[in-house]
Parts: structure tokens; sequence; C-alpha cells
């Protein structure tokens, strides 16, 4: 399609979504801040206006391309706009940008330079301040300017909504339900909201800090790095070719005061040799199919609120991060001799994982993480360039990887690395991939036998949603599923540098791939130090060690924090006191939860044995499925039956006081 | 009238004869003694439920009067009329078939009309109300010069309709229309509308016409039809007004609009501070229902639809159509960009027609009576009439109906009898919150929708607030624009920020702190919220600073030279003390809430000019009138 | 206590089949029926209607009908619309604040009274007006507002 710009015939895309997209192909980037190709066009900052045919002045992310048209993108009139927006804009946005956590990286701010503002003609009007400091992902909505970014990449590509715009005008804020933490609601820490926020109001946590301190206290400091932190690290130094970049990034490291420093990859290929040999057991046995991957730790999270029936599904391989930290702190240090004094720093592209080294299963293994940023400004702060730094290998034994564990850091990596190892053991006839749908990939793998394995690698918790959803229905099968959270995989994490858009994805993937295409070694299975691993302390995949060491479990969570309601809270000793929550949500409700209710108040004034019973009423235990559903001391009864309750609650009174008198009494 | 038996109509010959025999017998139920009460919200909050509760009593009390008992088949012999637009003058009550009406009725009245207007026939008359303008006593409605100088097209029947009645709407001529569209080509429908050229009456005025063509020419299996009567403006109340008095005039042209587009599903946005509106359209809902006029196959067809009744939850930004869908949609009533129009993707995606209670009031009649008659009203690019909502201190206010064309002059003297309080008229506000003020020089000017535009105003909603000399025209723009800001949805930078911004100024102006450079601000960032914007509330925001600007621009001059010219600005003016009247009692100083007040025994008070808030408590407190407002 | 507010919460989700766009109307009727929108109620109905909370509350918030805090018994809107602004409806305010010691937005201490102000009653021509629990005053004075306050403190007292 031909239309004219700016004077000049230029030649567009026939299916441009819009004239911003189109004009961006040819190299004119109209200024914007709520534009993102992602999600739907949301149309709120007003400064991508565009002159249409020498007469309106509209919304070039809403202008359809049109044969012929005549299109103007900066006027002294559309200008004059954009500078007026912009001033609007600051007037009430708090401009510290020295002490922001987007100083330099901001769009708002780059826009105030390159349109010369060194003043602003509007008077400064402070907003009400909403901060949340508490957890991984921290808010300070002084500096948001309400594109809408955020809510519209945790809704429409996580489908999470764990944030939204509440009230309305000038009093407009983004934030959780009743203005709650971030750490109490659904969020699963994608930290996507944070990926795609043009400003300082959405940030990480910054735990650089505690590794300066960690070193100074003299503690036996060690990394490990993700596969897909070199890739946007080479991106964010502008050394794309640069496939030594992990090497200067470990020197850095050392030259900091880092003993060690490790690759994650080599804990990638672990993984996916044990998840293999997990999946392959499963497979045999017919039992827990699909299996799906859990080394996203989003994706755990979001599979434990929303999808509880699959969570036996998730692979109980830990994910490589706790894996490694696992191994380091259970073997490695004995090795070495300073198991007390060993502090484990992981460097992840993901907020989210963050969240993970922080879940109780995991006995605080790895005890700081930091994300690409944060490492990016370690990097900036030693003055060090970068390019000049000799590059160092990857301490052994855990340095060693191949290319498959390298691949972990973007979409359909781990299902690759699972299928090699498969290959491994297995007879593979052939192997066959074709997108299905959105992020979605199907994989068919023919065994020798004949028999079909079928796994699909699907990213971004939508596009998850859609595949869980239809799995469950029958519209879909699949053996083996790997979820990844972000689009894209871990190269799209939450803890990428800005900006962490479509396009600079598909260039890290680029990237990544170059740098793993290096790597001599290609499957998981050719990784000696791995399987010196194997033995020296597992045996064999699956043996009790293994499970001991990297074999986790994960259980069903609830997504909206809530208080319970005393409903018979009698004065019982704690020691002896059993805790029933009956679940008066909807669902349960209407299958009866409060005739259960009622009959347990009964049996509780009745019964000598009950009399112990603090009785609750819940709300929600987000297993609607099951309903009636009553929660015994963290054990979650579904369909349950006053009778069963009975018994539930009696077999924990009798492992409680370990008595064994007062249960066959009373049964 | 009864709405009991089965009268479910299956084809369109049966109800037509049925409406011809009802029109026969409501021409003589007319006839016969009958008592109407308003119960509008303006006449209820008068009292006129107690009135008409008081009249059920006497006429039963009197064990009465067989005449009255047979007015009608219904057990009530008190009809609920809907709502004249007269408000100030109730409750208002009429007596058929004589047609006296009284004004200001209280329950002490109602004997007397029983005893004498309804019995004896004979007026009272000290209950009838004067003529503002011709200064007499009138005995019936229609005779009063604010009635007779109005163009009734779409308010029909003043005092004479039950507007809970389906059957007193079919006898008005009512549901003609839909049985006679219904073996219409749709097209053909929709060629009758444009032809009409009526014009959409919820404020851009764009060709109904045209809109409906273009949701016809849409293509999905389903498509939605929507009613606007989100009626937020602070100051008008033409939709509850026709919602209350002739609800099935609207349903009606909403079934013919989704018959022509092919639409299966459709709702009634109203506001819930409506509830009496809400009451009465679900009511009509139910009863077109019942005669086979709504639901499935209406008359007999294979055209089905439902209609529903969505209740605002308060918020002004939904009478824009796009949020107004979103609100529709259960979410926040935030506006969506355009283009795709409702039209093409309006509610959950699907072609939607949006029209506002008035233009769908138009419908039915247009399509009964003829595109001729329709235009003998109005003027050529604005045929037909408008409801306008007038407020002010004028001696008569409330809802009136004109043709376009009319003068704004004409309707602030020949209808509403000039000002009450013996001002000068030196604007008027039109168009609602975001319309335009209009100085005196421009009353003469024809009110239609291009006349309008071109001195930059709209007609808007149809909101008229008439301003007098004593008003200060700054203050008055700060009074929209705090509203604006305050309805303002947040959703694009230049409204949310900008209407902020240009309040914030208003207010120093008022406050006596504008300096010339904010009154560059104040032109600088009202181009940018009306250029930049994202809806129409935005697009508008300004208008109240830019026609202020543009006609009354001296009066942002003086404020910046340290006057209000009106007065109005306490801010410019200061409380003093006269030292010959003060008798140094200190009531003033104990009464002043912000101690600026002080003085010893013997010698005279004296307030703190930096401390005073100039709430002027302390000059009700003074018993000597020693405290006087200066400035 | 709870248990058995969350049994009309249910009704009226029931009545409205549990759809997601009633989500408005299903509010409008919570606030009715508490006087406001329990924080547990939000949770309760974004999980019976599979609305994410964050969602609810912006809406709750959009619109100017919710209220997250306790109404009083008797609810007072105070017209702050054009005609009512002009005749001087902001004096009202400041006598009922006299009257009750309450400003808009706010609540009395026992929960009798709570005071709004509001766009446009529709009730222009009665300007200066204002609503209690439905109920439409019309052109007020100071001491109309003093009176109709004081006979409702006195309907209370009986």
């Amino acid at each position: 399609m031909k239309i004219n710009v700016n004077g000049k015939q230029v030649e567009i895309k026939d299916d441009a979504k819009n004239i911003m997209e189109a004009l961006r192909e040819i190299g004119i980037e109209i200024p914007n801040l709520c534009y993102l190709s992602e999600t739907s066009v949301y149309g709120a900052c007003r400064m991508c206006l565009v002159e249409v045919d020498g007469k309106e002045i509209v919304t070039s992310c809403t202008l359809a391309p049109r044969e012929g048209m005549s299109i103007r993108t900066h006027t002294p009139k559309i200008y004059e706009m954009r500078k007026g927006i912009l001033q609007l804009l600051l007037a009430s946005h708090d401009g510290d940008c020295t002490t922001c956590e987007m100083n330099g990286k901001c769009k708002l701010q780059r826009y105030a330079r390159d349109f010369g503002l060194t003043t602003n003609r509007f008077a400064t009007v402070s907003k009400k301040t909403i901060t949340d400091n508490s957890s991984i992902i921290v808010r300070d909505n002084a500096k948001c300017i309400l594109c809408g970014d955020c809510v519209r990449a945790c809704e429409e590509l996580q489908t999470v909504s764990a944030i939204d715009f509440a009230y309305r005008g000038f009093d407009t804020q983004v934030v959780p339900s009743f203005e709650e933490k971030i750490e109490n609601t659904e969020c699963v820490f994608c930290g996507q909201c944070v990926a795609y926020c043009p400003t300082g109001a959405l940030a990480i946590r910054n735990d650089v800090d505690k590794v300066y301190k960690a070193i100074e206290d003299g503690k036996y400091v060690i990394g490990m790095i993700a596969p897909a932190v070199r890739a946007s690290l080479q991106e964010e130094f502008g050394l794309e070719d640069d496939i030594a970049m992990a090497g200067r990034m470990v020197s850095v490291l050392k030259m900091i005061g880092f003993k060690k420093v490790f690759d994650v990859a080599f804990s990638a290929d672990l993984v996916a040799y044990e998840e293999a040999h997990e999946f392959l057991e499963r497979l045999e046995k017919n039992e827990r199919l699909p299996q799906f991957t859990s080394c996203c730790p989003g994706w755990v999270k979001f599979a434990e609120q929303y999808y509880p029936e699959y969570v036996p599904h998730l692979s109980s391989v830990k994910s490589p991060q706790m894996a490694l930290g696992a191994v380091i702190k259970k073997y490695y240090a004995k090795e070495i001799g300073v198991a007390e004094d060993i502090i484990l720093v992981s460097v992840m592209p993901c907020t989210a994982k963050k969240f993970e080294a922080e879940r109780e299963e995991f006995n605080g293994d790895v005890d700081i993480v930091l994300t690409t940023r944060e490492l990016v400004k370690v990097f900036k702060s030693t003055g060090m360039d970068i390019k000049m730094v000799e590059p160092e290998p990857f301490d052994r034994p855990f340095g060693l990887s191949s290319q498959s564990g390298l691949s972990f850091g973007k979409t359909g990596g781990v299902l690759g690395s699972v299928i090699e190892v498969i290959a491994d053991k297995a007879a593979v006839k052939n192997v066959n991939t074709k997108q299905i749908s959105e992020g979605t990939n199907l994989t068919e793998i023919e065994l020798e036998n004949g028999r079909i394995v079928r796994g699909i690698a699907v990213f971004g918790l939508g596009n998850v949603r859609k595949v869980v959803d239809k799995l469950k229905n029958g519209e879909l099968q699949a053996d083996v599923v790997e979820v990844m959270a972000c689009n894209y995989g871990c190269i799209g994490g939450g803890g990428q540098p800005y900006p962490n858009d479509v396009r600079t994805r598909a260039r890290r993937a680029s990237i990544l791939r170059e740098t793993q295409s290096v790597d001599v070694l290609i499957s998981p299975t050719e990784n000696f130090h791995m399987r010196q691993l194997y033995e020296k302390y597992f045996g064999a995949p699956l043996s009790h060690e293994a499970h001991e060491t990297l074999h986790t479990e994960y259980k069903h969570r609830r997504r909206i924090q809530q208080e319970e309601i005393d409903i018979l809270p009698l004065p019982t000793d704690d020691e002896e006191k059993i805790e029933i929550s009956v679940c008066l949500g909807t669902s349960c409700y209407t299958k009866g939860s409060y005739e259960i209710l009622e009959k347990l108040i009964a049996l509780s004034n009745n019964e000598e044995w009950a009399k112990n019973l603090e009785i609750k009423g819940t709300f929600c235990l987000e297993n609607c499925g099951k309903a009636p559903n009553v929660l015994i001391n963290d054990r979650i009864v579904g369909e349950a039956t006053i009778e069963k309750i009975k018994e539930v609650a009696l077999s924990e009174i009798r492992e409680k006081q370990g008595d064994t008198e007062i249960s066959k009494s009373n049964l | 009238m009864t709405t009991t038996t089965e009268k479910r109509f299956d084809n369109a010959q049966e109800i037509i004869k049925y409406i011809d025999a009802l029109k026969a017998k409501k021409e003589k139920k007319l006839q016969k003694k009958s008592i109407y009460v308003c119960v509008g919200t303006g006449c209820t909050a008068s009292g006129s439920r107690k009135v008409y509760a008081k009249f059920v009593d006497v006429i039963k009390q009197k064990g009465l009067d067989v005449a009255i008992e047979k007015i009608d088949d219904d057990d009530e012999p008190v009809k609920r009329t809907g709502c004249c637009g007269l408000c100030s003058l109730g409750p208002l009550v009429k007596v058929m078939p004589s047609g006296i009406t009284y004004s200001h009725v209280t329950v002490d009245d109602v004997e007397e009309i029983v005893e004498k207007t309804l019995v004896n026939g004979e007026s009272i008359e000290r209950l009838l109300l004067t003529d503002p303008i011709s200064h007499q006593k009138v005995e019936r409605l229609e005779d009063a010069t604010f009635f007779k100088n109005q163009t009734f097209y779409i308010m029909n029947e003043i005092g004479k309709s039950e507007c809970e009645s389906i059957e007193d709407y079919m006898a008005r001529g009512g549901y003609l229309s839909l049985a006679k569209v219904l073996s219409m080509d749709r097209k053909e429908i929709i060629e009758i509308i444009k032809a009409s050229g009526l014009r959409g009456r919820g404020g851009g005025g764009f060709p109904t016409g045209l809109k409906w063509e273009a949701a016809y020419n849409s293509k999905g299996d389903i498509k939605y039809i929507v009613c606007n009567a989100d009626e937020g403006d602070p100051g008008a109340f033409m939709n509850r007004t026709l919602l209350e008095r002739d609800p099935h005039s609207v349903l009606e042209g909403m079934i013919i609009a989704a018959y022509a587009i092919g639409a299966q599903e459709g709702y009634a946005y109203i506001r819930a501070e409506y509830p009496i509106a809400v009451e009465m359209f679900n009511k009509a809902i139910e009863s077109a229902k019942e005669y086979g006029l709504l639901g499935d196959n209406i008359l007999g067809t294979d055209f089905s639809l439902d209609i529903h009744v969505k209740e605002g939850a308060g918020a002004f930004v939904c009478g824009e159509e796009t949020a107004l869908l979103s609100s529709i949609e259960g979410k926040r009533g935030t506006p969506r960009p355009r283009p795709p129009f409702p039209a093409q993707a309006g509610l959950w995606g699907k072609p939607t027609l949006i029209n506002n209670v008035e233009t769908y009031g138009n419908v039915a009649k247009i399509l009964r009576d003829g595109v001729e008659s329709y235009r003998t009203r109005g003027v050529q690019k604005s045929p037909g009439t408008k409801m306008f909502s007038v407020t002010g201190p004028l001696n008569l206010t409330g809802i009136i109906e004109v043709q376009f064309g009319t003068t704004l002059r004409y309707i602030l003297e020949n209808i509403c009898g000039g000002t009450s309080n013996g001002r000068r008229i030196k604007a008027i506000q039109i168009g609602g919150p975001s319309g335009a003020c209009l100085p005196e020089e421009l009353f003469d000017l024809p009110l239609d929708y291009d006349t309008l535009k071109s001195v930059g105003a709209m007609v808007g909603s149809g909101g008229i607030v008439a301003i007098t000399d004593d008003r200060c025209m700054v203050e008055v723009a700060r009074f929209f624009l705090d509203f604006t800001k305050r309805e303002s949805c947040g959703k694009c930078v230049p409204c949310r920020e900008g209407t902020m911004q240009a309040y914030n100024i208003l207010e120093k102006f008022t406050q006596g702190k504008a300096t010339y450079e904010d009154l560059e601000t104040l032109e600088y960032v009202s181009e940018i919220v009306r250029t930049a914007s994202l809806c129409g509330l935005g697009k508008t925001a300004p208008n109240p600073i830019v026609s202020t600007l543009k006609y009354f621009k001296e009066e942002y001059i003086e404020h910046i030279e340290g006057k209000c010219p009106s007065g109005m600005c306490t801010a410019f003016k200061k409380y003093i003390i006269s030292p010959e009247k003060c008798k140094s009692c200190s009531l003033c100083a104990r009464s002043c809430p912000n101690g600026a007040i002080s003085g010893e025994r013997g010698k005279p008070y004296v307030i703190d000019q930096d401390k005073c808030v100039k709430c002027g408590l302390c000059v009700t407190k003074c018993k000597f009138g020693a405290i006087e407002l200066v400035g | 206590m709870l248990t058995r507010s969350f049994d009309k919460v249910e009704d009226i989700l029931e009545k409205y089949g549990y759809r997601k766009e009633m989500l408005i109307k299903i509010l409008l009727e919570i606030q009715h029926e508490y006087r406001h929108i329990p924080r547990e109620v939000v949770n309760y109905i974004g999980v019976a209607l599979g609305i994410p909370p964050a969602k609810i509350y912006g809406v709750i918030t959009f619109y100017s009908q919710f209220s997250l805090n306790p109404k009083g018994e008797y609810t007072i809107m105070i017209c702050d619309g054009t005609a009512c602004h002009m005749e001087g409806s902001m004096n009202l305010v400041k006598v009922i604040e006299e009257e009750i010691g309450i400003r808009p937005g706010e609540v009395t201490q026992d929960l009798k009274f709570s005071l709004d102000k509001v766009g446009c009653l529709g009730a222009c021509a009665l300007a200066p007006a204002m609503v209690i629990n439905g109920e439409v005053y019309g052109k007020l004075t100071p001491d109309k507002v003093r009176e109709i306050l004081r006979n409702i403190k006195e309907r209370k007292a009986e």
C-alpha cells in the first residue's frame, strides 16, 4: 500500500495494524507512551497524534492505513500538543530522576529531553502517593503516568489481573484490590508489569546491597548466572556479537569479590536429565500426564492458584536455580569445607526467581537473587569497560553446559533438552515441530516402537491458560508441556533491561541462539560434569538421593489471602486443637457447605472427642470443582461430607497425640 | 387501565384495530370526570404524593360519586400523570374534563377541589396559576404563555396522559408505527429516518439515519441496540422527564430501530439516580411484552427482541457512548478509542446502535406522521423540536420543548417570563457542563446545531442556564471545570491532567491570585485539552473557559487587576467593623471560627484580614449592623 | 453473622444468574443492603463471578454510587448541580455541618447520617435541593434544613 508521509510517497505493509506500526517499519517511531504491540490499543497518552489529509488530528495508534492517505507526523501544532502533554504529565510526576530506578531508561525522561523541556509552564500538582515496598515488585505511583501498560500486560498477556485502575479522574491509581500489598494478591511475580513500565513506577526490589554486605562480611560468595542473562547483557552493552560475554561477566564478578561463579546452564542440563527420566517413568506408568515443567516459578504459582488439579502433574524436579542451590549447599559446601559461610547469589532474568528463592520448600538454598537489571547496575557502577574485561571461564565443576542447557533461556529450550535426553534413552525416529496457536508449539516425537510422544511448548500465561483449558476439556492432547510465563521465555523475563518489547525479545533470542551454537556439547547427556555428579552422589536419576536433593513438591495455593471467620472458637489448648475451616464460597455454598457447618457445630457440642475442634468459616479454597471443600489442619478435603470430615479429623488427632485409644473408642 | 387480561397480539392488523378502538375510548374518557396529580420527582418533592393520597381518601370517604368511580375501569380514580416540566409550581393537579389546573396544591386544598371543581366544575381562583408573562390567572395549563409559546412534538398531551399505561399510549396512536414498519423493508425505514433529517439529541447532532445505516451495514449475527439515558448534566433532566412521562414512546423507537438494523437485544442505560424513570421503563417493557410488542416473535413476525434496563452507578462520563458500552459490560466506564465505532464493534465487540432517549422519542412519530409533517418544525438542517431544561433566576423554569430555530431571547422572555430577581441576564450557558457561555448579543441567534457550533457552542443535551449580571463569569467557568475535572474518567492525559490544571488556574482567578501569564496558560491548556483528548467529554471540557474568554475576557482581566466586577468572588472583598457602630460586645469575636476578630472592652473591635476566611458569620451575629462587606 | 450476610449476597448473585455483566447492578444491590461494599463481599463475588478482585475494586471506586465505608442510616445527598450551586447549595453544606457535624463524604459516629455532595438530582426547578433516603427536599433554606434534620433526629429518638 502506498501512502504519503510528510510529503514523501512511501510503501507500507498492507496488513499493518495501524499507522503507528506501519511507520515504525519505515523508520519513524511516532512518540508514544501507552502503545504496546502485544496488547489491545489503549489510546490514552495522546502523544502519537498525526495529521491526516491536511485536516484532522488523530492518534496514529488507532488510525487504520488507507491507500493514498496523506500523513504528517510532525507539524508545529502536533509538536506543541506533544510538548503540552509532556508538561501536563510532568506537572504531577515525581521528577526526582536521580533517585529513580529508571533514570536514563525512562521514556518520559527521554521525551522531556528530546522536546527540550527545561521548564514547565504548568504548576506542580501533587497526587496521592501509593507505594508498596513490601515485596519483589516495588510500586511508586508518584511516578506512574497511568499509561496502563502494566494493567494490560497483567490482564491480557498473563490473565492474572492482580492490578487494575482504581478511582477516576485525577485520582486514578493503578493498584491491587483495596490497595493491598502485591504479595498478598494473586500476582505470580512474573514481572511483566515491570518489564513494560515506561517510567520508574514499577521496579524490582534492589538486592545489590545485600551482595556487597556479604562480601564485606567475608562470606564465601558464590555466583551463578542464568542463560538468558548473557544475551540481554550483550545487547545492553552493545556487544551483540560478543560470544565471550559470559566470560566477561565471570571476570567482573570475581574482581568485585565473588569466590566462584557457576553457570546455571549446567544445572539446566541436570534438571533436563532428571526431568526426562521422571517423564519417561510417568509415561511408562501412564500416570500424572501430561507432565508440566516446573522450572518457571511464575508458572508454578499460577498453576498452584488456578489449576490445583494439575499441581501433581508438575515435574517434581526443582528449577535449575534451586537444584544448583541444593547441590552447592549440600555437597559442594562440604567439598570445599565452608558450609556455614556460603552466600549463594544467582543472577536471573526473572523477578519470580526472587520469589522462588524465598519459598519455604527450598530452605533458603539460594540466598540472594539479582535480576539482569541489577547486574547491569553492578557492572556500570564499577566503571569498568566491559569490552576490555578479559573473559574468564566459569568455575568447575558447575561451569560446563550443553547447547540444551543454554537454550533454557528461551521458549522451547526445556522441552528440547528433555527430548535430547529421551533420544539418548529411547530410539527416536522422527521429531516434528509446528506452531499450533499463538505462543504455542507442538512437537511430535515418534519413537522407534511407533509410539508418538506429544510435547507442547507454550509461553505467556494467557496462552498457557488457553492450552491448559484445552487439555482439561480434551480438545488438546499432550504428554509433556513446557511452560514459560513470559513471552518468548526467560529472555523476556521481568528482570530484563528496558526496553523489553517484542522486537527486543526476538533480538535476544537470536543472540542466545548464536551464543549457544558455539557450544560443542549438544545434549545434556554429554555434560560429563553433570554425569559425575550422578556418579558421586545420586547414583541414578530418580534415586532416593536424587529425590532428596533435586525434587520438591508444590501445593494448592489460594489466590486471595483473606481473614477467616471464627464460628466456633473454643478456649482450647493450642496443642490439642484441630482447625476445621469450612468453605462458604459460592460453589461450596450451593453444594451444602452451610449444612456441613451446622452438623459440625452439632458434632462439637455433642461428642466428647470433638470438643477441641476449632471451627471457622473460610472463603473460597479455590478448589471449586470439588465442592464442598473443608480444610482440616491444612489438609484440603474435597467433596466433603460430615463422615469424611470426621474420619480425617480423627486421624489428625491420632497423629497429633500418638494415642490410638481415643480414636478407637470413638469410632 | 388493566393489564391483567391476556392481550397478546400476534398480528399487526389486529392491533391497529384495537388501537382505533382505544382512541375512541380515550376521547370519551377525557370527557369524564377525573383528577390527575403529577407525581414526578419535582412535584413529589413538593409533597404531591401526599396530595395524591388525600385525593384517594377523600373520594373514597365521600362514598362518592358515581361519576368519579366510573372515570375508568381501574380501581384508581386518581391518575398519575407524567411531569409537565413546570416543577417549580408543583404539586400540580389537573381536573378533567374541564382541564382546570392548580398549582402549589396542598393536602388542605384537596377537599375543596373535589367539591368545587370535580363535582361542580367551578374553578378555585386562588389555586389557579398566574401567568408570569401576562400576569393573568389561567385556568388551563395549555393557556399559560409558558406552554402556548412552546412547540410540542415529542412531549405530547400535557397532563392528559397516563404515563404508565400502555393502552393510554396506544390510544394516542402509540405502537401504530411499529405495527406498520414490521412489514416494511428495513432499508426503507432507514431511508425515511435519513430523509427526516433527524439528528442525535445526545449532544453532537450526528444524523441519526446515517448511524442506523452504518449499524445496518455492519456484518454480524448478533447486533445490539442501546438507549443512552445517562443524563448526568448538572442542571438538566430532559431525559428523565421523557422517560417518566412517556416511556413507551422511547421504547417504541428502540424496537423500531432494533428491527431496522437487525438487533435482537437491547439495553436502556438509565442513571440509578433516576429511580422513577427506571421503574417506569421497566414497567413499559413488561407491558409491551404482554401485548406481544416485545419479546419473541413480535406481532407474529419472526422478529424477536429483548430489552433490559441497565442502571448507571454515578459517572457522568458514561454518557459518552463508548464509556457507556464499557459500563453496560459491567466495567469501569472509560471511553474506548474510535475507530472502531460502536456501529462496527460496540457491546462485546458486536455492531451496536446507540441513540439518546430523545432521539428514540422522535422515531415512532416520524414514521407515523411522515417526514413532511416532521419537517414542518425546525429549520432545514436541524428539523424538528428539542427539549431544553431551563434553569436560573427566571420566572418559570423547567423542561421546555421548542422547535429548532427558536431564539434564546424568545425562550428567556416569551416562555420563561424573564428574570425573577430584576437583574439583567448577561449570559446563558448552554449545552451542559461542557457547553459554552453566550453573551446577550447572541441571544437572537436561532438555536440549531450548526448556528450554535459557529459561535463555539453546542446544543449538547439541552441544558440552558440563565446567568444574571450579579454572577461572575470566571466563577461560572470554575464551577463547570470543577465538575468536568471531577467527572473526568482519568484515562487520557489531556483531560485528566489538563482539566486539573485549568481548574487550579481558574481558582487562582477567583481567589485574586492570577497573573497575565496564567491567562495565557489557561488558553494554552484549553487548546491542548480540546484538541488532544480521547473522548467528547475532554474535547468539550474547555468550552466554558474558551467561551468566557471569548465573550467575557474583560472579567478575567479585572480579576487580575484586583476586582471581581460582579462582586461574587469574596476573595476580593473584606469585612470591616465600623468603629462608630461597634459597641464592643465581643459577640463577633466569639463567633469567629478562625479567631480573626479581636478587641477589648470599650474599644471598637477589628478584623485581622489575613486570618479572615470571609465566612460572613460575624455579620449574622452582630446585633448592631456594624460589620459590612466592602470591596 | 457473616455467614448470614453471605446468604444475602448469594441471593443477589442468584437473582442475576452469576452473570459477569451484571456486576454493577449486583454491587448496587449490595451497596443498598450493607450501605457500603464490604471487602469480604468483593472477594466473594470475585470468585463467584470469575472477576479478579482488582477489577471489581476498580469498578467500585469508579462509580460514585458505591462506597467502601458504611453510609449512614440516613444518607443525605446535597445537590451541587448548576442550579443548586447558583442558589447557594454550599451554604447549606455549612448548615448541615453545624447541625450534625459532618462534611461531604463523612458519616456521623453513630452511623446515623452520612453526607454526600452530588452532581444533579434532577430537581433543578426546586433548587437548592437535597435527597434524604430517596426523598427529595426542595427550595431549601438554612432554617428548613435545620428543621428537616431535627425532625429526623427526633423521629429516631421516639
